[in-house]
């Protein structure tokens, strides 16, 4: 039998939550690396120009990167880079599908970063937890970004899908 | 019933009529009534019991002080308890209960304890009850004394949002001085947060009323919050402050009537705390008595809500604060005697007579108070209102980390300047009286130009003091029933630290959190040692300021919100297969297919071993370990040593802690000469990360070796058993000749696909592993293949049997904390390895090379498998614990149990027949080899 009555599911991309002045959309992760090593170089021979972001900066148009650690970070560009394995001072890996992306938007997403996120505006890394999952958290346009590993996404989609209706 | 409730007076909504039971009889109150207003107004006066003697108690205060009317609040057929009656807002049919009391306040039968009163003193259970067996007795005692009744069937919802945000500028109490502080910081630009645990802005100002710069108080209150707001801030009412936490941390409760509680933790730049004082008893014989009650409540009572405690009303006082009370109630119709401890008086207000120079040394009544003596004069009443000066509200301050200092002029313990990160003005700080709280705040908030003008004068206070002479039994603190003769013993018997007088009477330690007790308490005991105030000292504040529902600190965390497990992308096939889940190392893991485990597991264990069985292997972990200097890093880390490993081929190895524990075991796949897969346990990804990582920064170059966890990244389905390799190409899977061990890295149907033949199962087994997003096209190849070869999906519970039988250990269930590699039978890398590695010098000390370590066998029976966690009892000496069995079960191919076990010196002992002992019965077994099932390793080639 089963320990207990699982009832949250991980979010499809494309799932959608909707409250009062928020709404909460799932979507699938392109083209995303995690890079290792000398950053600077790995930038420059993957994604030349793309800028380095950290705790609820702004995303641009791909090619970005969000920084996890001093050297490590995930590369988001338009296609998958296909360059696994040890460069000339860096590391590459697919992580297409690492992390799921959930976007928070509408009138009422500061109330929900507010109930999310513990502080640590202004950190030069984007890792942090959200709802108490390690996510990675930016802030897109009219709202915020957050990568989530996959594993983790249903939780965070459930304890989402209830704040909206707590707030 | 002596209080009643005034024609026109008060905010409540008269015509909305709310009805509600005490103790079963019904009673009436009107929308915006609190519980405690609705009581005082046309309820009983006896709300409770008293904690120890059982003493009948009536309201006292007017807030989270409330130390006598704490109820049982049913509503919706779920109760609530331990409800401060001064708190709750009163709905329509709520069913209010008093603690402590059978059946009911008024008839308690317990009641008759107070008649040995005398008998039981502070301290009388430990001094009676250690000497007879505490644990015999303490049920009964706790069934005796105790507060409310919780309600087994009640769940709160985990519904309450932990919110978070960062101020610059936090001001805590909306009375006049946080008012004032709020509007100079708003008006000076500064984003502003005032928190009031009251409804409405205002404080003291609400129930005393008074003109602000010429106009109503509320004009004043009504400009400060739009001041608030307009300057980016927010005003939140009902909302408690209860801690003040490190690193500038302050909590606080939001109470919401129409959605869940949300509970916030508030870092701000600068915080100034306005929360007002509490007004303090008198202390005279029978001073517990119902009707007895804090002359400050009885007008906020009055104007608030129209509730007028008594009509032959007495009030004592040594202070100015209560002639606006007299006055009120004079003018509401109630016939009041002003008694003031001073001689020097304003003028009694009209209507009130006033004796001066006087003092309250008794109040009579057996249920409640229905007369006082005034220096030896009997006045009958009905109600007795006292002001024993005021004690600021001091607690954040304290628990911030501030001190405090005696203010003669205040008879008041208040914060000194600068002892704490945060700055204390209006009352809180001794600043009794309205333009005293004004002129504090506007400077506090930095305000330019005067101060909000107000009329009245500092309030004039001489000190109350409980008397240690005084006759009768006279109440401290009235919820822990501790008298002012507990506090005489406890100096007798050298309890002189208030620390020590708090523990050794409870003073101050009941939910009131002792605000109306905590200074008579040490003001007595200073009495009593004849020492100062500032030398007796105050005893520690702690959090929570008020009592908090632990659902609104636990917040929406709770079931499956708690700790809640990992996913497989593939769950929701997995269902649909009939899976069973639970949770295994933090994922929730398919246990079986179908609703019998027992038999399902047996079943897809034999299915296993006679053709194949599938199973999802995704949350093992899968750390890419990448860079030059990858292979030495993973020598470093693991026992055993990876950098002979050649590209392509895996190997199976442990990672020892620090003391050369064991802590995980798993393979490590070498894809290219830089670029290894660490395949960790899947409970122990996120520790074995850490560990390789700590070497990495502390010990390696890290420009030379990098860490990805890509655990997530990659479905992995593991196909085993003699027919995996026919159902793989059934499903068009192109196998590689792949050696045992090996690994390749090829593509299937256009997308990445990674093979690594390891075998947790004995039989030959591949790990097939695929970006997640292709892992359900993976999966439904396998089922469409799946039946053509009399295939199943197995469980971990199949799992477990299949790796049991070959004697596979499973790290934290075969192992324990003193399970070094040896003891597996894995010494070689310890007697040949020359290099240093992880946990190297802690293989080598006196207990590690001891020959009588247990060690892991296998134990033969025959009947039942032993039950897991059973001892094997040492075969010579007296009975005792030789060691353990770690893994049993029945195996459907052997058609017996087996078992795995850690004995001491076992592998010396195979073949010896051992007793294993378990919850009292004794059974026989025999020491094996720890491998069951083919030990020559035939089906691992297929």
């Amino acid at each position: 039998m089963d320990e207990r009555d699982w009832t949250t599911r991980t979010p499809d991309p494309g799932a959608t939550l909707m409250g009062e002045g928020v709404t909460i959309r799932c979507a699938a992760e392109s083209g995303a690396s995690l890079v290792s090593g000398d950053l600077d170089a790995a930038i420059a021979s993957l994604a030349p120009g793309a800028p380095m972001l950290g705790l609820l900066d702004e995303v641009p148009e791909k090619p970005f990167a969000l920084r996890i650690a001093r050297d490590r970070a995930l590369l988001c560009t338009d296609a998958p880079l296909g360059q696994e394995g040890w460069r000339d001072g860096f590391a590459v890996s697919g992580a297409d599908d690492l992390f799921l992306v959930i976007e928070i938007t509408g009138a009422r997403r500061d109330e929900i970063r507010s109930a999310c996120l513990g502080g640590g505006v202004g950190s030069p890394s984007a890792a942090t937890l959200f709802a108490g999952q390690g996510a990675l958290v930016a802030t897109c346009p009219g709202g915020l970004c957050v990568r989530v590993e996959a594993p983790q996404a249903a939780a965070l989609w459930t304890h989402l899908d209830r704040l909206i209706a707590a707030l | 019933m002596t209080g009643w409730r005034h024609d026109s007076a008060g905010m409540v909504d008269r015509d909305r009529p709310l009805s509600f039971t005490f103790d079963g009889q019904p009673c009436t109150g009107f929308a915006g009534d609190t519980l405690a207003s609705a009581l005082l107004a046309g309820g009983p006066r006896i709300l409770g019991r008293s904690f120890k003697y059982h003493r009948p108690r009536g309201l006292w205060g007017m807030g989270g002080e409330e130390p006598n009317a704490i109820l049982d609040v049913t509503e919706n057929g779920r109760t609530l308890p331990n409800v401060r009656a001064t708190t709750m807002v009163l709905r329509d049919g709520m069913a209010l209960r008093s603690v402590n009391a059978a059946p009911d306040a008024a008839r308690d039968r317990l009641g008759l304890i107070d008649l040995a009163q005398r008998f039981l003193p502070a301290g009388f259970y430990y001094k009676t009850f250690m000497a007879l067996g505490w644990m015999r007795w303490e049920p009964m005692i706790r069934r005796m004394a105790g507060l409310g009744v919780l309600d087994a069937d009640h769940h709160p919802p985990a519904d309450a949002p932990s919110m978070t945000a960062e101020i610059d500028l936090l001001v805590i109490g909306a009375g006049p001085a946080g008012l004032a502080a709020a509007r100079a910081a708003a008006r000076a630009g500064r984003a502003v947060w005032l928190v009031d645990e009251a409804a409405e802005p205002g404080g003291a100002l609400r129930w005393r009323g008074g003109e602000i710069d010429g106009a109503p108080w509320q004009a004043f209150a009504r400009d400060s919050c739009q001041a608030v707001t307009a300057a980016g801030g927010r005003v939140l009412t009902d909302t408690v402050l209860w801690g003040a936490f490190d690193h500038g941390m302050f909590a606080a409760w939001e109470r919401r009537a129409d959605r869940p509680d949300r509970h916030w933790r508030l870092r701000a730049r600068e915080v100034i705390l306005a929360a007002g004082a509490i007004e303090r008893p008198l202390w005279f014989a029978n001073n517990d008595l119902p009707g007895v009650m804090s002359s400050e409540a009885a007008l906020h009572y009055l104007a608030l809500y129209g509730a007028v405690a008594g009509r032959r009303i007495v009030i004592g006082c040594a202070g100015d604060a209560p002639y606006a009370t007299a006055a009120a109630l004079a003018a509401a119709g109630c016939q009041v005697t002003l008694v003031d401890a001073r001689s020097e008086t304003p003028p009694a207000p009209e209507g009130v007579t006033l004796r001066r120079a006087a003092r309250i040394t008794r109040a009579h009544g057996h249920r409640e108070v229905g007369a006082v003596t005034v220096e030896g004069v009997h006045l009958d009443c009905d109600t007795v209102l006292v002001s024993g000066g005021f004690t600021p509200s001091v607690h954040l301050h304290c628990q911030a980390g501030g001190k405090l200092d005696f203010d003669p002029r205040t008879d008041a313990l208040i914060p000194r300047p600068g002892s704490a990160p945060l700055l204390t003005v209006g009352a809180a700080c001794g600043a009794f009286g309205l333009a005293a709280a004004l002129a504090g705040g506007h400077v506090a908030g930095g305000g330019a130009g005067p101060a909000p003008a107000a009329s009245g004068a500092v309030w004039g206070i001489a000190p109350s003091r409980p008397d240690p002479k005084a006759r009768g039994r006279v109440w401290i603190d009235p919820q822990n029933d501790v008298t002012l003769k507990d506090v005489k013993l406890a100096a007798q018997e050298g309890y002189r630290s208030v620390e020590h007088l708090k523990r050794y009477t409870t003073l101050g330690m009941a939910t009131d959190q002792g605000r109306s007790a905590n200074f008579a308490g040490l003001a007595a005991m200073a009495a009593l040692t004849g020492q100062t105030i500032p030398e007796t000292g105050t005893t520690t504040y702690r959090p929570p300021f008020t009592p908090v529902p632990l659902s609104v600190i636990g917040g929406m965390r709770r079931g499956e919100g708690f700790a809640p497990p990992r996913r497989l992308r593939l769950e929701a096939q997995h269902r649909a297969l009939g899976a069973r889940f639970r949770e295994y190392g933090g994922w929730l893991r398919p246990a079986h297919y179908g609703t019998d485990e027992a038999k399902a597991a047996q079943a897809e264990a034999r299915t296993a071993r006679q053709t194949a069985g599938l199973y999802d292997a995704s949350p093992l972990g899968k750390i890419e370990v990448l860079g030059p200097g990858a292979a030495e890093l993973l020598d470093f880390c693991g026992y055993v040593r990876m950098s002979t490993l050649k590209p392509g081929r895996a190997r199976y190895g442990f990672m020892l802690s620090e003391t050369g524990i064991v802590f995980d075991d798993g393979v490590v796949l070498r894809l290219a000469e830089d670029r290894f897969i660490v395949s960790a346990s899947s409970g122990h990804v996120g520790s074995v990360r850490m560990i390789l990582e700590e070497a990495r920064q502390d010990r390696f170059d890290p420009a030379r070796v990098v860490l990805h966890d890509v655990t997530a990244q990659w479905t992995t389905l593991t196909a085993t058993g003699p027919a995996s390799r026919a159902l793989l190409g059934g499903a068009g899977i192109d196998l590689p000749d792949l050696p045992h061990m090996g690994v390749a890295e090829t593509r299937w149907q256009g997308v990445p696909l990674r093979i690594a033949r390891v075998s947790f199962t004995g039989d030959a087994s591949w790990e097939l592993s695929v970006p997640a997003r292709h892992g359900a096209a993976l999966q439904a190849a396998l089922e469409t293949a799946r039946a053509g070869h009399g295939a199943c999906w197995v469980g971990l519970e199949a799992v477990m049997i299949l790796r049991a039988e070959k004697g596979f250990i499973l790290v934290g269930k075969d192992t324990d904390g003193i399970t070094m590699p040896q003891d597996l039978g894995w010494g070689g890398p310890r007697d040949r390895r020359q290099d240093e590695y992880f946990g190297r010098r802690s293989l080598f000390t006196p207990e590690a090379m001891r020959p009588d370590r247990r060690q892991l066998v296998g134990l033969e029976t025959s009947g039942a498998p032993l039950p897991t966690g059973a001892h094997v009892l040492a075969s010579d000496g007296p009975r005792r614990s030789a060691g353990f069995v770690t893994s049993s079960c029945h195996s459907p191919t052997l058609d017996r149990p087996v078992a795995l076990a850690m004995i001491e010196g076992g592998r010396s002992r195979i073949g010896q027949e051992v007793t294993v002992f378990h919850l009292g019965t004794l059974s026989t077994a025999r020491i094996t080899d720890a491998c069951a099932l083919d030990p020559e390793g035939a089906r691992l080639h297929g």
